[in-house]
């Protein structure tokens, strides 16, 4: 178990409910990946379409902690406005805080988003915010009273994995009582894998299970990797060396005394 | 007469009424929606005491997937 914001989790696996080829698919990759939160969004309805019911109705079924995102805003004003309006619907005061600053790479927006995260978390909101690997802005929001930080590993999507993993350790070294949790750019379990044994307290991805050829089972893997990752870094790993090192005790083995070639 | 744009869809009322009403009027009874005026989050305890202008814009926000 371990403590997210005040809540006591089984699992360090955050999964995302979007781009699943069903929202049955979805519902079996959620229960297969052992995730606790699933991430949640927000959308304007259309003449055509009056919507939300089913999905709804699924995500109800799964009894897992909701955590809604701001997706889609460009600025503090508006990302404030769909947080509230998140608060209300799914009834939780878990923000993922996204303000993007460029459609590109869906690179966060540092100043809106330190801009927004503080009178969010004046409003009474548990603030998770998406933001880049740098360390000057994680430790601007947590001045401003983040205690999650959710830096990416690579672009939304991406699938590249940890793209500056010497950032990532960093930000674990410098900002050692923040729960921090890769969002974003993992591809494969052995990224979410890397993750954690860098100390990560957890990961969150959508894309490379809902994308999978085989959601279901990519979720249970990632699920595996991530606690492989953990308990990795649990245990304490060894340390990188440039020269050999045998395995086995050479001494009194059959050769032993052989002579070294030159 | 007013004439307010709701969900995109333009609707013309013979008097002003609370958005609680309007939203009766479109069938809206769940709990699972929000409600933004003129790009304003209208939180549902104010619903009964918001009442709607000439030239208003309402939308209705939904749940959906999100990474």
């Amino acid at each position: 178990m371990w403590k997210l914001a005040d809540t006591l989790l089984p699992s360090r696996l955050l999964l995302g409910t979007a781009k699943y080829p069903s929202l049955h698919m979805m519902k079996e990759a959620i229960i297969a990946s052992d995730a606790n939160i699933i991430t949640v969004s927000l959308k304007r309805q259309s003449p055509r379409e009056k919507g939300g019911e089913d999905f709804w109705n699924y995500i109800k079924s799964l009894n897992c902690h909701l955590l809604p995102n701001t997706a889609g805003c460009h600025h503090a004003e508006d990302a404030i406005t769909t947080a509230e309006m998140a608060r209300e619907i799914f009834n939780t005061h878990w923000i993922k805080l996204e303000v993007i600053g460029d459609d590109y790479n869906l690179q966060p927006d540092p100043f809106e988003l330190v801009k927004a995260a503080k009178e969010l978390i004046q409003r009474g909101f548990e603030v998770f915010p998406y933001c880049t690997d740098d360390l000057v802005l994680c430790q601007r929001l947590v001045d401003s009273g983040c205690r999650i930080l959710m830096p990416w590993g690579s672009p939304i999507g991406s699938g590249k994995g940890l793209m500056n993993p010497y950032a990532l350790e960093t930000l674990r070294t410098r900002l050692p009582d923040i729960t921090l949790i890769v969002d974003a750019g993992i591809g494969k379990p052995s990224h979410a894998t890397q993750a954690m044994e860098l100390g990560f307290d957890g990961v969150l991805l959508n894309t490379a299970v809902s994308l999978a050829k085989d959601p279901i089972q990519m979720a249970a893997a990632f699920s595996h990797a991530v606690q492989a990752g953990r308990l990795a870094y649990e245990a304490g790993m060894m340390l990188e060396r440039n020269c050999a090192s045998p395995s086995t005790p050479l001494i009194d083995t059959p050769f032993w005394h052989q002579v070294e070639r030159t | 007469m007013i004439t307010i744009r709701f969900r995109d869809e333009t609707m013309v009322l013979e008097q002003s009424h609370s958005l609680a009403e309007i939203l009766v009027m479109k069938n809206y009874h769940g709990q699972h929606f929000a409600v933004a005026l003129n790009r304003q989050f209208i939180p549902r305890s104010n619903h009964v005491t918001t009442f709607i202008q000439d030239g208003d814009v309402v939308d209705v926000i939904s749940p959906m997937q999100g990474g």
